[in-house]
Formats: C-alpha cells, sequence, structure tokens
C-alpha cells in the first residue's frame, strides 16, 4: 500500500486564486451573516410621485380623523339601535338563507294520489258519522236534554216565515199555513 | 423625538395627535419602502402604508414596550404586505408563481419605476425567491437590520434567518449570473 510520503498524490482539481489565504475571513463573514451579493448595488428601481413623503402623514391623519367621527357616531344611541337594527337584519337574511322554505308539492301530489284510491260510499259514510259527531257536540254545548230532542231543530233546520217569502210566492205560503192548521186541530 | 417621549406625549389626549404626526414623519419613507419593495406596485405601498399606521394609531396604547417601537411597527407592515399578497392568490386562485410574474408585470409596467438596468435585474431575481426569503433578503440587505431585529419582526430563529439569507444570495448571485 502506497502512502503519501511516498509518492505525493496528485489530484485533478484546482482553487481560486487565495483561495485558502481567504478562507477564515470569508467563513467569518458567513458565521456572522455578513455576505453579500458579489457584483450589485444596492439602489432601488422605484420612483415616486412629487412630494409623496410630505402629504402622507395628512393622508393618514385624515383617515385616523375619519375613523374617530364615525367611531363617534356609533357610540350615540342612534348609532347603537342602527348596529342592532342591522345586526338584526343580517340574523334573519341569514336563517332564511340556511332554512329556505320546504317544497312541499310532492305531498300534496301524494295526498291527491291517496283520496281517488278511497271509495267513494266510504267517504259519504265518513262525512256522515262526522256530522252526527257535530250534532252530538251542538246539543253538548246548548246543554239540550234526550227528552227534549225531538223539539229540537239544528239551527241550519229552522225555517222562518221571512226566509220562506223570499222564495215562494205569498199565496204558496197561506196555503201550506193553512194545511198545518188543519193537521194540528186533527191531532 | 426618542420613541419613549413620542409614547408619552401620544398617552395625553392634549398631544395625541401632535405624537403621531411626529411618530408618522419619522417612519414612513422606512415602512414605505419596505412595502414597496414587497408589493413593487406604488399605490398598493401607498395603500398598505397608510394601513399600517391606521393599525398602529388603533393599538398603539396596547404596545407594552417589550420589543422597539420600530420593530413592532414592521411587523406589522410585514403582516399587512403578507395579508395583500395572500388575498391576490385567494380571488385569483394563483398559485405563488403566478402572483411572482404579476408583481414581474408590474415592475415592467408601473409609472414609478426608473430605468436602473441592474436595479430591475436584482428585483426581477428577487421576485423569483419565496415570499419569506425575499423579507429576509430586504430587511438584511436593503434595511441593513441585524438578524436579532429581524428575529423579532418575524418570530423566527437567528441561525434560520441565517441560513434564509444565505440561501436567498446564492439564488440571486445564479440568477444574476444567468441573466448577463
Amino acid at each position: 500500500m502506497r502512502t503519501h510520503n511516498e509518492k505525493p498524490v496528485k489530484l485533478p482539481f484546482e482553487t481560486p486564486p487565495n483561495y485558502f489565504e481567504e478562507f477564515e475571513n470569508r467563513l467569518e463573514k458567513r458565521l456572522k451573516g455578513e455576505y453579500e451579493p458579489k457584483g450589485i448595488h444596492k439602489n432601488l428601481p422605484f420612483g415616486l410621485p412629487e412630494s409623496y413623503f410630505e402629504l402622507l402623514p395628512q393622508k393618514i391623519m385624515q383617515k385616523i380623523q375619519n375613523l374617530r367621527r364615525a367611531w363617534a357616531w356609533y357610540e350615540t344611541p342612534f348609532g347603537i339601535w342602527t348596529i342592532r337594527l342591522g345586526v338584526a337584519t343580517m340574523i334573519i337574511f341569514a336563517i332564511v338563507l340556511i332554512f329556505p322554505k320546504t317544497d312541499n308539492s310532492t305531498a300534496v301530489a301524494e295526498l291527491k294520489k291517496n283520496l281517488q284510491t278511497i271509495n267513494k260510499k266510504e267517504l259519504e259514510l265518513y262525512l256522515f258519522a262526522n256530522y252526527q259527531n257535530h250534532l252530538e257536540a251542538e246539543l253538548f254545548d246548548k246543554d239540550i236534554q234526550l227528552p227534549e230532542m225531538h223539539q229540537y231543530q239544528p239551527d241550519s233546520l229552522q225555517i222562518r216565515k221571512k226566509d220562506l217569502e223570499e222564495v215562494l210566492p205569498d199565496e204558496h205560503i197561506e196555503e201550506i199555513l193553512q194545511q198545518e192548521l188543519e193537521n194540528s186541530e186533527v191531532l | 423625538m426618542e420613541d419613549k417621549e413620542l409614547l408619552e406625549k401620544f398617552k395625553k389626549a392634549e398631544s395625541q395627535n401632535y405624537a403621531f404626526n411626529l411618530l408618522v414623519r419619522k417612519y414612513q419613507q422606512k415602512i414605505y419602502w419596505h412595502i414597496r419593495k414587497m408589493v413593487i406596485d406604488h399605490d398598493d405601498a401607498d395603500d398598505l402604508t397608510q394601513e399600517t399606521f391606521v393599525k398602529v394609531w388603533q393599538n398603539l396604547h396596547h404596545f407594552q414596550g417589550n420589543s422597539q417601537l420600530y420593530t413592532w411597527i414592521y411587523r406589522i407592515a410585514t403582516n399587512e404586505c403578507l395579508n395583500f399578497l395572500r388575498k391576490k392568490k385567494q380571488r385569483f386562485f394563483l398559485p405563488i408563481a403566478d402572483v411572482s410574474k404579476e408583481l414581474l408585470r408590474k415592475l415592467e409596467t408601473d409609472a414609478y419605476v426608473s430605468g436602473d438596468e441592474v436595479a430591475i435585474k436584482l428585483q426581477k431575481a428577487l421576485l423569483k425567491l419565496p415570499e419569506k426569503q425575499r423579507l429576509v433578503f430586504n430587511m438584511k440587505y436593503f434595511d441593513d437590520l441585524s438578524y436579532e431585529e429581524i428575529s423579532e419582526i418575524l418570530g423566527t430563529s437567528v441561525g434560520a434567518l441565517k441560513a434564509s439569507y444565505h440561501h436567498a444570495v446564492k439564488k440571486i448571485e445564479d440568477e444574476m449570473k444567468m441573466s448577463v
């Protein structure tokens, strides 16, 4: 095995001039983070409108004054109520957006379909039973006892002479009344 | 006037406006140029500088004095810049590369860009860096801030900042060599 002492090894690499002389200096700069890009200067290519920095403080102060005025208004009772009203409107709007009106057209169509399947006779019986229920409820409400039932006529069946006069000629009414009188005498 | 004196005057109602006016005059140029280097366009930089000082006004009474006043203002300005660039990406659904392209276009079309070729080349090279690296480079190279100050502004360790700056310098050198 050969050693460096026996024959120096010639590497095919080269370093820039003064590389090792400047190495320590470069390392120190790097540790401090002070290196700069080579061949460039610190000029910026940007320009400004005339008197920009003289006018900028005024613009900023104006903006701040406007904000202050706005806050002063918000702190008045009118301002506070306007904010409350605004918030309430936004909440209502949000609710309307989040919970839109439900579409019930399919439910209606289904109900119609179900009604078509019900027998007409069954429907009449159901309505009649319902009418009886209403009749009983009316009797109960008016506190009418069962023995009096034959004397009672539901409101909808009470016939007044005035009503009859509107639909029948006078002679017919007289005729009916005469018959009624005769019947009662026979009884 | 020293920052401490400015803050004391700001706390008194009768001298608040005066103190704030002095504060704006003292820091407006540093803050404007810091923002301008990030957003390139003068009108955007003008808006963001005003917005930065409005926020300084709104929050100055919360300032505890734990950091230096100008690093605190720099931090507000930096956040304004990053938010502005983020919103730009979100608004137009742009990837970072496309935001850089838009800033490059502004560099070529803005009415307030001078004809210094080398400086424009450097800005073009800078626009190819990630935002945070560009921030670090600008603050170190152009604003001469120390790593400790940048660390206070960005909330990043000094070691990480050194590495970030080193990478930025290398990339810029390569970019400048390529463009020659």
